[in-house]
């Protein structure tokens, strides 16, 4: 796999596997990956529905343990941590992003932006002024008191979205973040990626979308749990819109 | 509607399946409600009313009398022994009279009474030995629990009497030296029960008869004459129906004063009984009552217990275009056919537990040869098991019905009002209690409910604890005036209290289970959501623990005061022994420490799969 | 592009070649990039040959054109008519075919080649719709050509889908 050599990677994974079942019944959801992200890289994977696209991600985000192979996050092995190693990881390094939102129904959109920073430690008032800031930033700071039922779907998401950035990890994971959103909340969302990704952090994007995957800058097609393809989108500049695209008189 | 029919069942039985844990949880709650709820009932045919049933069945006689040598004062106690005795005749003249008295409509006897000296398995005890025949009185015609009503040459033997002698059918007794086979025991109404049957009893021959226990025993006449000696002669008893039983009192006083004669009122004996009730009757007075606030408490878990997941789900029946009607009939269709299940199971455990605990041997009638549950007692727990199915589907329909199909699917038909106070109090402290804080201060129903059944915990296991203190500290009849060895068969108090603790406090466990698994699946999704923002299982049980121990701690101390208030209820007025502290803190302590343990559990167990299962189940 | 667009935008004042130029700017965002002032002014002075548009006057900001009854007419005529570009896809099917057909190549190479182009123009197109402010009129004709973008990567799966297919038979 390509990458942007003069980084060190963030994300290294090795033979990665996740196995279902057992028998007649096993699914191997992710086949033997090879993949290495570089920190500060925007990565897209696509590929259709049931081909593994969450589970790899839930691999990469400790939210579940591989069945073979070697993961590394930030030069550190992750994929033989304890439980509670997986926690700390998550709660630490990563932050997650889902199609769902899973926020948490009974505490208000400053609440659970407010939940990593209590869960790792923070002190309340800390961890307050963090969420003010974050609600901020996604645009939602007159909303902080409502509770997620209270909320549109792009609302939900950006609450979300602040949320995974509330102990300002290194990684921010999102599955299909837009799959639950119209178009003017996807473009939101979009414009906060953007906005993340142009700040440093690192993001892989899981979508089936091919307009949200090529705001990445390198988009990778996964088939039956292996990747089949990888395209650079970087690569090349395509020069003004408009020579391509371009408008022009009859003359 | 055959197609919806059969939708409804396979709806049914695909959430059975797809739930199993909830099934077994909510069947095992019914389970344990309706063996509650039987037992409760096998109790109260020995706790309501005993001496009533007894006084029905028997034709209790509603004034006693006997012939003394001298006027009486009516009362419970003869002020001091009379020396000498009348004439036989003058004796029985003076009862004839009374059978013609104004008031009297039926009457029994007299029969002749003698005081032998009963040997029965090493033990030596006076006896009231009553000459009767075999022909059935009028009145107080005694109910024969075992063998037979008295035949020439046999006793029959009052049951309490016979229970602290550890005499059974078959046995032989001697009566001042001669040796009688007991054909059989009996209960009555006309006089108090062992050891108190000499306070219904005009003895005034035997000197110090006061200080002895003493009980009472059938026979035929020509045995219970020839039982008489010069010393203690032969007396006769009266039995009295009166027209108007509720004057038996004033009738007791009016002829007390005229006539040579010792009368008693049923109210008497009645009050003798309660007063004297024994430690273990009043053990299963408060035994019923605790059985009974179980049941309800149980009955409130079941039906709001995952409240809000039921609505969840009739929301997601709407939202497919299942009509209101079809949705209430398939929640009910599956409740039902848990409660059906759950009470057939309680039923057939109350079958096998009730005589265990409701087969007191006192010397009432009580539930003996009837069967430990009746028909009526079927009756009840299955219309109990009805109705706690009805309402388990109804109240989340209502409520669905009310709010729309997206809220319902929310639930967010509930918008948890700020608790400022919590929630402001919360940040003081560690995160897990905060999390634990959150959880709580957004689910108020859902805290009443565990404070409700936590209290009732704590209200049995105080009283369970006063009741023992109690026994221990002050046995109301100390057993070394009897100089009667005791029998270890007849000493079932202890084990009747025993069984009676052993099942209350399991119930109570399994309604801690309950409202701790209710809680903890209710409160799945959000503590996976906090395990996939990194809480470690640890913060996330401990979260889990906060939020029912918020609750638990008010029940906890509440249930001290009610728990003693409750046997002081029950023991009519008498005093109380409050148990000792520490028992009092073990008692707390062990609650919260074993709710705490509880909810780690699901905790664990959750913890033990990735975390994105508890996410993903919320989809599906 | 037609001439008669130029003509349109005349029917709303008279006005100046760079005015137009600046009004064309803004109603097509980065893709009237490519497009140079000489186009716009080789067009207005043919339209005024046709006798669509008349000069004003010569000002001190330079001509102003105006619509002349006749170009009145024309532009009435144009906005009613229903015209719409031909999807242009026969061309890249028809490569498909010839290298399958003469061996000269793997059509599902050619295809992923088309595709990574297309992704890229896609990405291009995707920042320069998000660039834009909200509700600007070029933003609408960028989300166009997103659209027209993804629905030609779906035909190319297709593609891909139909000559594995075959070469699989
Ligand atoms: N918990 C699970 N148990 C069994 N199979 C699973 C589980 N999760 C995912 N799978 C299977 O693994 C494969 C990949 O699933 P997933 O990663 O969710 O795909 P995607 O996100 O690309 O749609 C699918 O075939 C799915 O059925
Ligand atoms: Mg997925």
């Amino acid at each position: 796999m390509s990458t942007n050599g003069s980084v060190a990677p963030l994300v290294v994974a090795r033979g990665l596997r996740k196995e279902y079942g057992s028998g007649e019944g096993l699914v191997r959801a992710v086949d033997e990956v090879d993949l290495e992200v570089a920190a500060g890289e925007a990565l897209a994977v696509m590929g259709p529905s049931g081909c593994g696209k969450s589970t790899l991600l839930h691999l990469l985000g400790g939210l579940d343990r591989p069945t073979a192979g070697e993961l590394w996050l930030g030069g550190r092995r992750i994929d033989r941590l304890s439980e509670r190693g997986l926690a700390q990881l998550r709660r630490d390094d990563v932050g997650f992003v889902f199609q769902a939102f899973h926020l948490m129904d009974e505490l208000t959109a400053q609440e659970n932006v407010e939940l990593p920073a209590l869960l790792a430690g923070r002190s309340p008032r800390a961890a307050r002024r963090r969420a003010r800031e974050l609600l901020d930033d996604v645009g939602l700071s007159d909303r902080a008191g409502h509770l997620p039922s209270a909320l549109s779907g792009g609302q939900r998401q950006r609450v979300a979205i602040a949320r995974a950035l509330a102990n300002e990890p290194e990684l921010v994971l999102a599955d299909e973040p837009t799959g639950n959103l119209d178009s003017v909340a996807t473009l939101e969302v979009l414009r906060l990626f953007e906005t993340l990704h142009t700040s440093g952090l690192t993001l892989v994007v899981v979508t089936h979308d091919e307009r949200i995957a090529t705001t990445a800058d390198r988009l990778i097609s996964m088939r039956d749990g292996a990747f089949v393809d990888e395209t650079r989108l970087v690569d090349g500049t395509r020069g003004p819109l408009g020579a391509l695209f371009g408008v022009e008189l009859e003359v | 509607m055959l197609g919806r029919t059969l939708l409804a069942f396979r709806l049914v039985a695909a959430s059975l399946r797809r739930r199993p844990v909830e099934a077994a949880v909510t069947l095992v709650a019914i389970a344990a409600t309706t063996t509650t709820l039987t037992l409760g009932l096998a109790l109260h045919g020995v706790t309501d009313h005993p001496y009533e049933t007894t006084r029905a069945i028997t034709s209790g006689p509603d004034v006693v009398a006997m012939p003394t040598s001298s006027p009486t004062t009516s009362g419970p106690r003869i002020s001091s022994p009379k020396a000498g005795s009348a004439p036989r005749t003058n004796r029985l003249a003076a009862l004839d009279d009374l059978v013609h008295a104004e008031g009297v409509v039926a009457h029994s006897g007299p029969y002749p009474v003698s005081f032998p000296t009963m040997q029965v398995n090493g033990s030596k005890v006076l006896a009231v030995a009553e000459g009767r025949s075999s022909r059935r009185a009028a009145v107080d015609q005694p109910y024969v629990t075992e063998g037979t009503w008295v035949r020439t040459g046999g006793v029959v033997i009052e049951r309490s009497f016979a229970e602290e002698l550890g005499v059974d059918v078959g046995d032989k007794v001697t009566l001042d030296g001669r040796s009688f086979p007991v054909v059989g025991i009996a209960v009555t109404a006309a006089v108090p029960p062992y050891p108190y049957t000499v306070t219904g009893v005009a003895f005034d021959t035997l000197p110090d008869i006061w200080s002895q226990a003493t009980g009472l025993i059938w026979t035929t006449e020509p045995i219970a004459r020839s039982l008489a000696t010069p010393s203690v002669p032969l007396s006769y008893m009266l039995n009295l129906k009166l027209a108007d039983p509720q004057r038996a009192s004033a009738f007791v006083a009016a002829h007390s004063a005229n006539h040579a004669l010792y009368l008693e009122s049923w109210q008497y004996v009645r009050k003798v009984e309660s007063q004297q009730m024994l430690p273990f009757q009043r053990g299963l007075l408060i035994g019923s009552a605790l059985l009974d606030l179980l049941a309800v408490a149980s009955l409130a878990v079941i039906v709001g217990g995952r409240l809000a997941e039921r609505t969840r789900r009739v929301g997601l029946l709407k939202a497919v275009g299942a009509t209101p009607r079809l949705v209430a009939g398939v929640l009910l269709l599956e409740y039902l056919t848990l409660a059906l299940l759950g009470a057939g199971v309680g039923l057939a455990v109350g079958w096998f537990a009730a005589p265990l605990i409701a087969n007191p041997g006192a010397g009432l009638v009580g539930s003996v040869g009837a069967p430990p549950v009746t028909p009526a007692d079927v009756g009840w727990v299955v219309a109990l098991a009805v109705a706690v199915a009805g309402l388990a589907a109804w109240i989340p329909s209502v409520r669905a019905a009310r709010t729309s199909t997206t809220s319902a699917l929310a639930d967010s038909a509930r918008i948890p009002k700020r608790r400022r106070l919590l929630v402001g109090a919360a940040s003081h402290l560690p995160t897990q209690l905060l999390l634990g804080l959150r959880l709580a201060a957004r689910r108020p129903r859902r805290m009443i409910l565990t404070l409700v059944s936590v209290t009732v915990t704590m209200t049995t296991i105080v009283s369970v604890l006063a009741i023992h203190a109690h026994e221990s500290q002050a046995a109301p009849i100390p057993r070394s005036v009897f100089a009667i060895p005791v029998n270890p068969n007849t000493r079932n108090t202890d084990a009747v209290l025993l069984v009676l603790t052993v099942v209350l406090v399991f119930l109570s466990i399994v309604n801690a289970v309950v409202i701790t698994w209710a809680t903890s699946v209710d409160s799945k999704q959000p503590l996976g959501v906090a395990r996939a923002l990194g809480a470690t299982t640890r913060q996330v049980s401990a979260g889990l623990s906060t939020a029912l121990l918020i609750p638990s701690l008010p029940g906890v101390i509440a249930g001290i005061p009610l728990g003693l208030l409750l046997v002081k209820a029950a023991g009519h007025g008498s005093s109380v022994t409050v148990p000792s502290g520490l028992w009092l803190a073990a008692a707390c302590i062990g609650i919260l420490l074993g709710i705490g343990a509880l909810s780690s559990i699901p905790a664990r167990i959750e913890a033990r799969r990735p975390p994105l299962d508890a996410l993903q189940s919320e989809l599906t | 592009m037609q001439q008669e667009v130029v003509l349109a935008l005349l029917a709303k004042e008279p006005s100046t070649g760079s005015q137009l130029r600046a009004r064309l700017n803004d109603a097509l965002g980065p893709l009237g990039e490519a497009m140079n002032d000489g186009q716009v002014y080789v067009n207005l002075s043919r339209l005024e040959k046709a006798g669509f548009i008349a000069r004003e006057t010569s000002g001190a900001v330079g001509k102003v054109y105006a619509l002349t009854p006749a170009g009145q007419d024309r532009v009435a005529e144009w906005l009613t008519e229903v015209s719409w570009p031909k999807p242009d896809l026969a061309e890249f099917h028809l490569k498909l075919v010839a290298a399958a057909e003469a061996r000269l190549g793997d059509p599902i190479g050619i295809v992923d080649a088309q595709r990574r182009e297309l992704l890229r123009r896609l990405r291009e197109v995707g920042r320069a719709a998000m660039a834009e402010p909200q509700g600007s009129k070029a933003g609408l004709l960028l989300e166009g050509i997103v659209l027209r973008l993804q629905a030609d990567l779906r035909w190319l799966e297709a593609c891909e889908r139909a000559w594995t297919d075959r070469r699989n038979r």
